[in-house]
C-alpha cells in the first residue's frame, strides 16, 4: 500500500471515530430531559362562590389578567361575553394541586358587589375556580426559562409559518438541505444583506442545542454533520417539537424566553392555542432576530416582518389572500401587561424561593419543571404596592423629605390562615433587589411593646388591664453600661396611669417599669412564644424595642395576636406539582395555641384601645362599622424607623418606612406608617367576624382615675376584660359607698349581659 | 333561581338545619334531575328539619353556615373522610376556611381530619381553636370530647380526663 493510502485510511478511521463521537453527543443530550425546566409559580386562583364580595368591573380585571378575550359570544376557552347583567365565560382547562379541571363554560351575575348567582349550562353550581396566573419562576444559572408544549398543543398554522420562512423543506431534506442553502445565496445576493438564512430547522436546533455561538468553518462542518446524524436517530416530529421548544423568543430582565410555549404567554399573556394568525405570524417572526424585531421596542421593524410572514404564507398557498390581507390589517396585539407580569412582584417571589429552599435543593427547584401554587392575591398584591407608591411620594413631599429617599415594605396576611397575600420590598416594587420585607432588619420600636402588656397580663393575680403603674422617672442599673434612664416621646411623666392606658398611648417609661418588674426574660420568652426564633439579648432597653427584627418577623409575632393566641406558620405556598402534575407536596394550615385566650383577649382589648383612644385613633371612624380595628405604632430613636402593624377583618398587616442608610426620617409610627397601613386596609374586603370573649373572662366597669370598680355615679368609666376573680374589689371614690351590690354590681351584669349577646 | 327561592322558603327556626338537608340533596342532584329534588329535598327537610334540634343525646347538629357553598364542601369532606381519603377531607375543609375563616364548625370539622389521620397533636390545637371563636355549648363539648380522645390515643390520661370534665360541665 502506498503511504497515501495509508494515510488514506488512518483519516477515515479518525474521521470515523470523531463523527462517532458526535453521534453519542447528540443522542445523549436528545434522549431524557433535554432542559432543565424553572419552578413555575403561580398566584392562587379566584374561587367564585355565590355571596363572594367581588365587584363586576373587578372580576373583568381578573379576567383580562388572565388574559381572556373578550368576544361577542363566548365559545372558545379564555374568552367572555357580555349579555345583560351576565358575564359569559369559557375557562381554560386547568391542573390543579387537587385534581384537574376541564374546560368550563359557566356564568355570573353580580348585584351589589356581589356574585349573586353562578351557574354552568343553566343550573347553579357551588364553586367555580379560575386558573392562577403564572407570575415568576425560579431559573437556571443561565435564566433559560421555558414551558414545554407537545407538537400535538401547536397550532398548525405556527407550523405553517414556521416552516415557510424558516425551512421550506423541512419534511424532505435530511437534515442538510443544498438547495435551500443556494436559494438563500441567491436571494442575499440580489438583496445585497443577509436576508434568509440557508440551515435547516435541524441545523439551527443543533446549534443552539450542542454548539456555541462562534462563527467558525469548523463549527458550520460540526453542525451539518450533527443536524444528519440527528435526522438519522430521530423522527421529523421530534426534532419540530424540540425546535418549537428550544427556539430563542425575547428576554425579561434577566429571563431568557424560550420555546414558543412560554414566547406565547410572554408576548400575548394567552397561551398558544388562543392564537390568531397574525399572532402567530409575529411570534414567527420572531425567530429571526428577538431584540431586532423586538414589537414593544420596534413596532414598526416587527410589523415589516409579520407582515412578510404572512406574505409568504399566502405565496405557498397556506392562507388565502383574503385571510393575509385581513390579518396585516391587524395590530401587533402584544401586551405590556403580559411582559409586566412576567416580572410582576419580586419580593413576593423571593419569599416563596426563600421557604421552597427549605423543602427543595435549589438544583431541583431550577430543572426539575416544578408547578408551585402560592397564596399571593394580586388584588391585595395591588392595592399594597398601589398605597405604598402613592402615600410614601406624598409623605416625602408634605415633610419634604429629598425625593426617593424614603424607603417602604408591606406585608399583608390572612389572619387565621397565615397565608401571605401580599408581600411589598420596595417603593419601586416592580423591580428586583433589596427586599425590604424580608431582609432589612430595623429597631422596632413601640412594635415590642404588647409582649411587655401581655407577659405582665398572663399573672392575673398580679396585673390586669386597669393595674396602676407609676410613669416617673427611671433608672436602671446595669453593671459595665451606663445607667438607663429611658423618656416618654412627649418628654413629660404622667403619674399613675391604668396599664391599658400606659399601653394605648404608648408611655415608655410606665412600660419599662413594668418590663422590669415582669422581668426582662420573660418578656424575651414571649417574644419567643409568639414566633421569633432569633437569639435576644436581655438587655432591660430591649423592653422599648431596641430590637432589630424584619418587617416578615414583626408579621409573624402579630400574627399570633391577630389569630387569637394560636401561632401559625406564614405560609406562601399552598401545593407543589411535579412536571408531570403529581403533588409532590402539600403545606396544610397548622396551628398552635401559644398564648392562653385570656390573657390573649384582655391584650387585644389594649391593641384595640390603641386605635380607640390611643396612638392611632386617627384610624378610628375610618372603616366600616362592625370592624374592629387592633394596631400599634412603632417609632425609633431620633424617627429612624416609622412602623405600623395592625389588623382587622381577617387581615393583618405590617408596614416599615424609613431610609436605607438609616438616616432619620422625621416620621413616627403615626405619621408615617400607619397611613400607608390604612390606605392598604381599607382596600381589602374585611369581614366581621371576631373572637367571642373567652368563658373565663367578664366585663367590669372600672373607674378610669384610680382602675377601682365605678357604677353610675362615676363619670369617667371604662369597661374592661377581666380574667374572672381577677377584677378589682375596691370601690371607686366616685362610686357610692353604701349600695354594695346594686350600682357597680348592677352595671357590672348588665354590661356582662350586653356582651354574652 | 331555584337555590334562592328554596332557601328563603325554608327560613325560620330551624334554618341552619334544614338549609343543611337541602345542601345535601342539591349537591347530589346535580343537572337535569335538579328541579324535582329540589321539591322533595323541601319535603324532607320539613319533615326531618326540626326534629334533631331539640334531642340533647342526637350528634352535634350542624347550623355550619349560611353559605350553600360552605356546607357542600363539609359534605365533600364527610364523603371523603368516610371513603378514606383524608388528604382530599383536609383539602375541602381548608377551601371553605378561605371563604369563612372564622367559622367554628369548619375548624372542628379540620380537627375531626387530623384525629382520622391520627395527627393528634393538630387535632388538639385546632379543635382549640374552634373553641376560641365559638359561643355553641354544643360545639365546645364536642371540642372537648374530640381533645379528650386525642390525648387518650397518645396516652395522656390525665388531660384526657380533663377535657372530658370540661365537655361534661359544659353539658349540663
Amino acid at each position: 500500500m502506498s503511504v497515501i493510502s495509508r494515510l488514506g485510511i488512518v483519516l477515515a478511521v479518525i474521521g470515523l471515530a470523531y463523527i462517532v463521537y458526535l453521534d453519542i453527543t447528540i443522542r445523549n443530550r436528545f434522549e431524557g430531559q433535554r432542559w432543565p425546566i424553572p419552578a413555575h409559580v403561580y398566584t392562587r386562583p379566584l374561587e367564585l362562590y355565590q355571596g363572594l364580595r367581588l365587584s363586576r368591573q373587578r372580576f373583568i380585571e381578573e379576567l383580562q389578567e388572565l388574559g381572556y378575550r373578550r368576544v361577542e359570544h363566548a365559545r372558545q376557552q379564555g374568552s367572555y361575553a357580555m349579555e345583560h347583567d351576565v358575564i359569559r365565560v369559557v375557562a381554560r382547562p386547568f391542573v390543579f394541586w387537587d385534581g384537574t379541571r376541564p374546560e368550563l363554560p359557566f356564568a355570573v351575575q353580580f348585584r351589589g358587589g356581589k356574585v349573586a348567582r353562578l351557574t354552568h349550562d343553566g343550573e347553579p353550581v357551588d364553586l367555580v375556580r379560575l386558573e392562577p396566573r403564572l407570575f415568576g419562576s425560579v431559573s437556571s444559572m443561565d435564566h433559560e426559562d421555558r414551558t414545554l408544549v407537545r407538537l400535538d398543543q401547536v397550532p398548525q398554522k405556527l407550523i405553517h409559518a414556521l416552516l415557510t420562512v424558516e425551512d421550506r423543506d423541512f419534511y424532505r431534506h435530511v437534515g442538510i438541505d443544498p438547495r435551500g442553502l443556494a436559494r438563500a445565496l441567491w436571494a442575499n445576493l440580489s438583496a445585497g444583506r443577509v436576508v434568509q438564512g440557508g440551515s435547516t430547522l435541524t441545523q439551527q436546533l443543533v446549534k443552539n442545542f450542542y454548539l456555541t455561538a462562534e462563527r467558525t468553518l469548523v463549527r458550520k462542518l460540526n453542525e451539518m454533520i450533527m443536524a444528519v446524524l440527528l435526522e438519522i436517530h430521530y423522527e421529523k416530529t421530534e426534532i419540530l417539537e424540540a425546535y418549537l421548544n428550544e427556539v430563542y423568543l425575547g428576554q425579561a430582565g434577566g429571563r431568557a424566553i424560550h420555546g414558543f410555549g412560554l414566547g406565547s404567554l410572554f408576548y400575548f399573556g394567552r397561551p398558544l392555542t388562543e392564537l390568531d394568525l397574525p399572532e402567530i405570524a409575529l411570534l414567527v417572526s420572531l425567530v429571526r432576530g428577538p431584540s431586532f424585531y423586538n414589537p414593544h421596542r420596534h413596532p414598526e421593524r416587527s410589523r415589516e416582518r409579520r407582515d412578510l410572514v404572512l406574505d409568504k404564507m399566502a405565496e405557498l398557498g397556506f392562507i388565502d389572500r383574503r385571510t393575509r390581507q385581513r390579518a396585516t390589517t391587524a395590530p401587533l396585539g402584544v401586551s405590556s401587561d403580559a411582559v409586566q407580569s412576567a416580572l410582576a412582584y419580586p419580593a413576593y417571589l423571593g419569599f416563596v424561593r426563600q421557604q421552597l429552599r427549605q423543602d427543595y435543593r435549589e438544583q431541583d427547584l431550577r430543572s426539575e419543571g416544578l408547578r408551585i401554587f402560592t397564596t399571593l392575591d394580586p388584588d391585595v398584591q395591588q392595592a399594597a404596592e398601589a398605597a405604598l407608591r402613592r402615600r410614601v411620594t406624598a409623605i416625602e413631599r408634605a415633610r419634604k423629605l429629598a425625593a426617593g429617599t424614603l424607603e417602604a415594605a408591606a406585608v399583608v396576611v390572612r389572619s387565621d390562615s397565615g397565608e401571605v397575600a401580599a408581600m411589598v420590598g420596595a417603593r419601586r416594587s416592580r423591580f428586583a433587589g433589596f427586599n425590604r420585607a424580608l431582609e432589612a432588619r430595623r429597631p422596632v420600636g413601640s412594635l415590642i411593646k404588647p409582649a411587655v402588656y401581655l407577659a405582665a397580663l398572663q399573672q392575673p393575680h398580679r396585673y390586669t388591664l386597669a393595674t396602676l403603674l407609676e410613669d416617673a422617672p427611671l433608672r436602671v442599673k446595669q453593671a459595665g453600661s451606663p445607667v438607663w434612664a429611658p423618656q416618654n416621646y412627649d418628654r413629660r411623666f404622667h403619674g399613675q396611669v391604668l396599664l391599658i392606658e400606659a399601653l394605648a398611648q404608648s408611655y415608655n417609661v410606665s412600660t419599662a417599669s413594668l418590663g422590669m418588674a415582669v422581668g426582662v426574660d420573660n418578656v424575651i420568652a414571649v417574644i419567643r412564644q409568639l414566633g421569633i426564633s432569633r437569639r435576644l439579648q436581655a438587655f432591660p432597653s430591649l423592653l422599648l424595642g431596641a430590637v432589630e427584627l424584619t418587617p416578615i418577623e414583626v408579621a409573624q409575632m402579630y400574627l399570633t395576636f391577630a389569630s387569637g393566641g394560636f401561632r401559625t406558620p406564614l405560609r406562601s405556598i399552598r401545593s407543589v406539582l411535579s412536571q408531570d402534575q403529581q403533588p409532590l407536596a402539600r403545606y396544610p394550615l397548622s396551628v398552635e395555641q401559644v398564648i392562653e385566650p385570656g390573657p390573649m383577649a384582655l391584650l387585644n382589648h389594649g391593641l384595640q384601645e390603641v386605635v380607640r383612644s390611643g396612638t392611632a385613633q386617627v384610624l378610628r371612624g375610618r372603616f366600616p362599622d362592625g370592624i374592629r380595628v387592633s394596631g400599634k405604632t412603632g417609632t425609633t430613636d431620633d424617627y429612624r424607623d416609622s412602623w405600623f402593624a395592625g389588623y382587622a377583618g381577617g387581615y393583618l398587616t405590617v408596614v416599615w418606612l424609613g431610609r436605607d442608610d438609616n438616616e432619620p426620617v422625621g416620621l413616627s409610627g403615626a405619621s408615617g406608617a400607619m397611613l400607608v397601613w390604612a390606605d392598604i386596609m381599607r382596600r381589602l374586603d374585611l369581614h366581621s367576624e371576631e373572637f367571642p370573649l373567652p368563658l373565663d373572662v367578664e366585663l367590669v366597669a372600672v373607674d378610669q382615675g384610680t382602675g377601682r370598680l365605678a357604677d353610675t355615679h362615676c363619670e369617667d368609666v371604662i369597661e374592661l376584660p377581666f380574667i374572672v376573680g381577677s377584677a378589682p374589689t375596691e370601690r371607686a371614690p366616685c362610686a357610692s359607698p353604701q349600695s354594695n351590690d346594686a350600682g357597680g354590681g348592677k352595671l357590672r351584669s348588665w354590661l356582662k349581659r350586653l356582651f354574652r349577646n | 333561581m331555584a337555590t334562592g327561592l328554596v332557601l328563603r322558603g325554608v327560613a325560620g327556626p330551624c334554618r341552619g338545619t334544614q338549609v343543611r338537608a337541602f345542601a345535601n340533596r342539591s349537591a347530589l342532584g346535580r343537572r337535569g334531575v335538579m328541579r324535582s329534588l329540589v321539591v322533595t329535598g323541601l319535603i324532607t327537610v320539613a319533615l326531618a328539619g326540626c326534629a334533631s334540634v331539640g334531642t340533647p343525646t342526637a350528634p352535634v347538629p350542624a347550623p355550619a353556615s349560611a353559605k350553600p357553598v360552605v356546607l357542600n364542601l363539609m359534605r365533600d369532606s364527610t364523603r371523603s373522610s368516610a371513603a378514606g381519603q383524608y388528604p382530599q377531607a383536609a383539602l375541602a375543609i381548608e377551601q371553605a376556611l378561605r371563604i369563612e375563616p372564622r367559622n367554628p364548625w369548619l375548624w372542628h370539622e379540620l380537627a375531626k381530619v387530623r384525629s382520622q389521620q391520627q395527627r393528634y397533636h393538630q387535632a388538639v390545637q385546632l379543635a382549640a381553636k374552634s373553641n376560641a371563636l365559638s359561643r355553641d355549648a354544643r360545639l365546645q363539648a364536642a371540642n372537648w370530647l374530640l381533645i379528650s380522645a386525642a390525648y387518650k390515643r397518645v396516652g395522656n390520661h390525665a388531660k384526657a380526663r380533663m377535657a372530658k370534665e370540661r365537655a361534661e360541665r359544659i353539658d349540663n
